[in-house]
């Protein structure tokens, strides 16, 4: 840890603790896709092996514990609370009594397509903990919690890369990304969203690093190992990649203006490193056609233009004289950004809408400080260009992964894949927003503007805990 | 005022108000079931709709006085803008309208109180959808009870909640939350919600450690 700026610690041990809460508020299995995802550990747990079947058919032992504890009955349905009387407690206890213990789960439903590394990370607490499916829960949870930290840390690391000059503006930002539900909401429950969200982070904070001070042997090995981690920890980083290599392309035509062309290995030797274990991953996914990559590409159907079409209304309001894809829905607010300000559980759990609307006007604020600054510092914003153009292309590469795979479901489901989380691998750039807008209030009243900023977060964070837990406890 | 008073000042501003809405919100009451059509715990599925304009209605429905809520069970990813509305007599007693986008199994609706119970009446839900997929869920019932889709009666009636502000405050139902919320878990107990208070309150003075130490 030497050299890690005791704020960046914080800010870590504040996201640790956000995302250890929220485990233990949130009911087992009751965050998306957790079943899944804890099938996928205990296969690669037992056997060895990743599963096999994308079916839900879970392990008798799991289905025994999702029946007891009334999943289906509670998932997707906010009138429906958790087991709560003495009768329903005394039938959970009768129904897991003795909980038959059968080796892996050939099944593990959307996850079964996924990479193994979170898995692989996860299986030491699975089988450290033992005991019952909850407990293995509760500490596969625990151990994924971690992940959060290391998540704010590098946003605030980034931060320090990308806004060198104000000190104080990188902890507004790493306290608003340690804060997140979102982040706190996922890294709190077992998903392999946990390790994509802190490898993103580390990536983005590696290529703000190399923008700021050169690209070198020791950070091109890094980068490509945050790459390699992150593509195999969730296959949504292969939204990221493109701009990563990006990135890399052009720290290495940098260094070269004073190293030479020896500077050109550099980034061939980070994408080498970045892509090599991914490669037999994704390349087998891609030509068996199986996988979720192979579909986007042999299963996208229309033109080019209706793909096109799709992903713009995806994320913003319908062009008059396209066809509207979404009648009736403003993707931007409805989707994006009411979804960003709560939607938990299941898709389940929202606040009145009220709460929405409310939400513009901090919004707003922090849009128009954000603005405010990058309209000052344009002149010296035009020299970062390249670096800006990077973050740009990470940003459109993941927007255009998650419209890709929810134009496969279309028209079916108009926005299978619309999921705010699916956003959280930049949340650091969402923290350099934050940062910006208090740095936009101006010299004298920016710190101040800065911890109001923070509590906003913390009180965004509270009353949404409050929120999951009035829904499945009330 | 310096920087370092301006900021405490902000902050300590900034945890009173967090602190006072808490406070507020614990003493609102949460909205309960003052009746549903159904006894049943399960759902089964009566109906997929995903092209046109829909019109489902059920008669002989019974709307409760005083109720400020009413709730559908209808399944959607991004829900349509549906249109609720009941009449009784041939007058219309409620009008209602969500917005699109709701998600999950359930729509609810915000009415205006009834001044007395109103029986047999009839509602009806509208919405248009042109692709997104929109399910219509309830429990069985005989042909002539059931809910009717453009005319076309359904396998049964579709599920409504009717709903009224409860007499207990979030405050009082803390001890209930704090209760079940150790239930069906590893080492169940009611340390879940003080340890995960505790959590919070350690994440918060981090929180507000490093504004002290960095902003000030």
């Amino acid at each position: 840890m030497k050299g890690v700026p005791r704020a960046a610690l914080l800010c870590a041990l504040v996201a640790c603790l956000n995302a250890a809460c929220w485990s233990l508020l949130s009911p087992p299995f009751q965050v998306l896709d957790e079943p899944d995802h804890y099938a996928y550990v205990k296969q690669l747990a037992e056997t060895g092996t990743p599963p096999a079947s994308r079916e839900s058919a879970f392990s008798p032992e799991e289905n025994q514990v999702l029946e007891a504890e009334k999943h289906l009955y509670v998932r997707l349905a906010p009138q429906h609370h958790t087991i709560s009387s003495a009768n329903e407690v005394s039938q959970f206890q009768a129904e897991t009594a003795s909980i038959a213990h059968t080796t892996g789960s050939r099944s593990a439903g959307v996850a079964a397509s996924q990479p193994p590394l979170y898995y692989a990370a996860e299986a030491i607490p699975y089988l450290v903990a033992g005991g019952s499916p909850l407990d293995r829960l509760l500490a596969m949870r625990l151990v994924s919690a971690l992940f959060a930290g290391v998540t704010a840390l590098f946003a605030y690391l980034f931060l320090r890369e990308a806004i060198p000059s104000t000190r104080w503006a990188w902890s507004v930002g790493g306290l608003a990304v340690a804060l997140t539900p979102l982040l706190g909401e996922m890294s709190g429950a077992v998903n392999p969203d946990a390790l994509l969200f802190a490898a993103s982070a580390a990536s983005l904070y590696l290529l703000a690093r190399g923008f700021r001070r050169g690209l070198d042997r020791r950070l091109a090995v890094s980068l490509g190992v945050a790459m390699a981690i992150g593509v195999l920890s969730k296959l949504n980083f292969m939204g990221l990649a493109p701009g990563l290599l990006l990135g890399m392309a052009v720290l290495g035509v940098r260094a070269a203006r004073t190293a030479g062309r020896r500077a050109y290995l550099l980034s061939l030797l980070a994408a080498t490193v970045g892509l090599s274990p991914a490669m037999a991953f994704s390349a087998s996914s891609v030509l068996s056609g199986h996988g979720p990559l192979g579909k986007l590409l042999t299963n996208l159907s229309g033109s080019m233009l209706k793909r096109l079409n799709y992903a713009w209304q995806l994320y913003l309001p319908h062009i008059p004289g396209t066809t509207n894809d979404f009648p009736g829905l403003f993707t931007t607010r409805q989707i994006w950004f009411n979804g960003y300000v709560g939607l938990y559980g299941w898709f389940d759990t929202r606040f009145p809408n009220w709460v929405y609307d409310l939400a513009l006007l901090p919004a707003a604020a922090i849009a128009i400080f954000c603005g405010r600054e990058i309209v000052r510092h344009r002149a010296s914003l035009r020299g970062r260009g390249s670096e800006l153009a990077v973050y740009a292309t990470m940003t459109i590469g993941l927007l255009m992964l998650i419209a890709a795979a929810s134009y496969l479901h279309f028209p079916e489901q108009g926005a299978n894949f619309a999921e705010p989380r699916y956003l959280i691998p930049l949340v650091p750039l969402l923290g350099a927003i934050v940062a910006l807008a208090a740095r936009g209030a101006g010299r004298r009243w920016g710190p101040v503007v800065g911890a109001l900023l923070v509590l906003l977060f913390v009180a965004h964070d509270v009353f949404s805990q409050m929120l999951v837990a009035a829904r499945y406890y009330g | 005022m310096r920087r370092r008073a301006r900021v405490a000042l902000a902050t300590a501003g900034g945890v009173a108000a967090l602190l006072v809405a808490i406070a507020v919100l614990l003493a609102q009451s949460p909205l309960t079931v003052a009746f549903t059509n159904t006894t049943s715990q399960s759902e089964d599925l009566m109906a997929n709709v995903s092209q046109g304009v829909v019109k489902v209605c059920q008669r002989e429905e019974t709307v409760p006085s005083g109720i400020t809520a009413i709730r559908l069970s209808l399944d959607s990813t991004f829900g349509p803008r549906v249109r609720l509305s009941i009449e009784a007599g041939g007058r219309r007693l409620v009008g209602a309208t969500t917005g699109s986008g709701w998600t999950s199994r359930e729509v609810t609706f915000a009415v205006r109180p009834l001044k007395r119970t109103v029986f047999p009446a009839t509602l009806c839900a509208s919405f248009h959808t042109q692709d997104e997929l929109v399910q219509l869920l309830g429990t069985p019932s005989s042909s002539s009870m059931a809910a009717r889709v453009q005319g076309a009666p359904l396998s049964g009636r579709v599920i409504v909640e009717y709903l009224e502000p409860g007499t207990a405050t979030w405050a009082s139902l803390a001890s209930t939350i704090v209760h079940d919320m150790g239930l069906a878990r590893a080492a169940e107990g009611a340390w879940y919600a003080y340890v995960a208070l505790a959590l919070m309150v350690a994440a918060l003075t981090a929180a507000l450690v490093t504004i002290r130490q960095e902003l000030s």
